[in-house]
């Protein structure tokens, strides 16, 4: 290998296969494309979506509501760019902090002995277990309607797959000779794990990170949806949809429920895409 | 303990491994003393316990492994204190300050012995800083020189490259030279050259053999290679069942062996002055099974010389002559194969 050639870092590699995955760079696009409409939606309209307006409902598109108004006569446009910001907030947050607590546990699981892996395994099992649906709405009785209230359940009921995953993924590494050379080189057990072992298994993180930002998004949508998510007033797409539930407005109103739809399928279609680039990306196999 | 010529002093170790319920005695007694600035060879069959043996000094053994008796005194420094590594908590600080900084290890498999995901350089980085406080523009420095004198060309460059940019060869250099930055007093050395071909074999020796020299470096050599120890080091341990069975100088073990093993052993090597066809002599039998416990000398069963003392219990090292320690009945004079 040539000292010219060699000089392409992983990283480098990794960009230049993305760059020719024509799918994933589309689902690039339109998760970028989305984040940025909702996080510039005071540039895009001058419409506050929380602005109530009795005297002009069920507008149809005009210059001034490009798409039209909803049943109390708020912006359907800004309401759409402003829910973005919440569901996208959501979807992100949750996905971090289980994807956090996954890999923090499994790592630990996974390089820790016999007796700490099969403890967290049994606690991970129990957490599998609960379904969200009914959680949310015992801590919603609690705590009452509140978007962090969400975030908290979708980290507590999903983060044992990614768990699951880089635990394996650990548990795979740990016995290769790089570990032992670690160990006979004083690295400390925290920092082989963290360091050492982490940083191998960041491929499927990665690619469950992005997989888990769509569902969650999904999730809320839906939750919002039965009107056991994000509390009534805040606009998330899953509160749009909730207040298109009417026959009324499924039928002569399909804008209001065909513009939170759209903007939710074209996150995670681009979510999907993109992550699925990752995952070749990250596949060294495929080289 | 002598602490101005030796360094390390292995006295009757002993080290047990628990599966299920089976204990698996891999070292049974073995004292081994590391002469400062020497090269020590340890030969045996494979699953002799040499490997174990190089582990247990460190405490580098899986959960299910233990020491279960036996001292392992290491002087870094002539006339310095001694520490006693067996005495140490396997994870804790004391033993991680002694791993890489004063002792380091290189294993056999090169290819899969560093982290795929960082750069050589950074993980040379990471044992140089861990042990040492150094900014990153010197150690880069000093990585850089000693890349370079471990024979890898154009260093610099080397430096930001993953191990899967670098050969086999390569990558053992590397593994020297995470062993060597830190400066460490002895240098272990588990079958180094077992997983490259001899060309490379033979430059990787000349390697540590210059390191030695001009580090004064002590190392231990484990190998189950004859012509590595007479190539390589200057005192050799012949261990079998997880006991040493003869030690001392290489002139001594390769020019008058004592022990029927030992003999054994330099017999199954192909040498060039064999006429040819001949079939290369073996030691009839197997190792046997680690788990059993003996009652009486293990080589017995294989041993072309055993006799009834033999069967009845185990024999003493004796010195045969002065640093040539034999374990056996079979005594200088007596007539065997």
């Amino acid at each position: 290998m040539s000292g010219k050639k060699s000089k392409n870092s992983l990283a480098k590699r990794s960009m230049q296969k993305l760059a020719h995955n024509k799918l994933a760079l589309f689902g690039l696009f339109l998760f970028v494309l989305v984040v940025l409409s909702s996080l510039m939606a005071p540039l895009l309209t001058s419409c506050d979506p929380h602005y109530i307006d009795t005297t002009q409902r069920y507008l149809p598109p005009s210059a001034e509501h490009p798409l039209g108004t909803d049943q109390n006569g708020r912006d359907n446009f800004a309401r759409l760019l402003y829910g973005g910001r919440i569901s996208i907030l959501i979807g992100v947050v949750s996905s971090l902090c289980a994807n956090g607590l996954g890999v923090l546990v499994g790592c630990i699981s996974g390089y820790g002995g016999r007796k700490t892996d099969r403890v967290l395994l049994y606690i991970t099992e129990i957490f599998s277990c609960v379904p969200s649906t009914i959680l949310i709405l015992v801590i919603m009785a609690f705590a009452g309607q509140n978007i962090f209230v969400m975030i908290l359940v979708f980290t507590i009921t999903g983060w044992t797959g990614t768990m699951r995953m880089v635990r394996s993924r650990v548990l795979s590494l740990k016995a290769e000779p790089f570990v032992e050379s670690c160990r006979a080189n004083g690295v400390s057990s925290l920092s082989i794990m963290f360091s050492h072992l982490l940083p191998n298994t960041l491929g499927v993180v990665i690619i469950n990170f992005t997989t888990s930002v769509a569902n969650f998004v999904l999730n809320e949508a839906g939750l919002s949806f039965l009107g056991i998510g994000a509390p009534k007033g805040v606009p998330t797409w899953g509160n749009m949809l909730n207040a298109a539930r009417s026959l009324n407005v499924m039928q002569n109103y399909p804008l209001l429920w065909i513009a939170p739809g759209v903007a939710i399928s074209l996150l995670v279609l681009g979510i999907n895409f993109f992550g699925d680039g990752l995952r070749d990306v990250f596949d060294v196999k495929q080289d | 303990m002598d602490t101005k010529n030796i360094i390390l002093q292995i006295e009757n170790l002993q080290t047990q491994f628990q599966v299920g319920r089976k204990t698996v005695y891999a070292v049974n007694d073995v004292s081994l003393e590391v002469r400062r600035g020497h090269t020590l060879g340890i030969v045996g069959e494979s699953g002799c316990g040499k490997s174990v043996t190089a582990h247990s000094i460190l405490q580098l053994l899986p959960s299910n492994g233990r020491i279960a008796g036996g001292h392992v005194r290491f002087a870094p420094q002539p006339g310095g204190q001694v520490l006693e590594l067996e005495k140490m908590s396997r994870t804790g600080r004391e033993i991680r300050a002694v791993r890489g900084q004063q002792i380091s290890m290189v294993f056999q498999d090169p290819m899969s012995s560093l982290n795929p995901v960082y750069t050589i350089g950074s993980q040379i980085m990471e044992n140089l800083r861990l042990h040492e406080k150094i900014s990153r523009a010197d150690g880069k420095e000093r990585i850089i020189e000693l890349l370079r004198q471990l024979g890898i060309p154009e260093p610099e460059q080397r430096y930001d490259e993953y191990p899967h940019q670098f050969s086999g060869g390569m990558k053992q250099r590397v593994m020297i030279a995470i062993a060597m930055i830190c400066n460490p007093s002895l240098l272990i050395a588990d079958e180094p050259t077992t997983a490259l071909d001899v060309t490379i074999q033979a430059q990787i020796l000349r390697l540590m053999r210059r390191l030695r020299s001009e580090h004064g470096t002590s190392i231990i050599l484990i190998t189950h290679n004859m012509g590595i120890v007479a190539e390589a080091c200057d005192e050799v341990a012949v261990m079998y069942m997880g006991r040493v069975v003869e030690s001392g100088t290489v002139q001594q073990i390769f020019s008058a062996p004592r022990h029927p093993y030992t003999r054994a052993l330099l017999r199954s090597v192909p040498r060039l002055d064999m006429p040819a066809g001949t079939e290369l002599a073996s030691i009839p039998g197997n190792t046997p099974d680690a788990s059993m416990r003996f009652d009486h000398c293990e080589f017995e069963p294989r041993c072309a010389c055993a006799c009834d003392a033999c069967r009845r219990g185990f024999p003493e090292m004796y010195a045969c002559e002065p640093g040539h320690l034999v374990r056996c009945f079979v005594r200088e004079g007596e007539s065997c194969v």
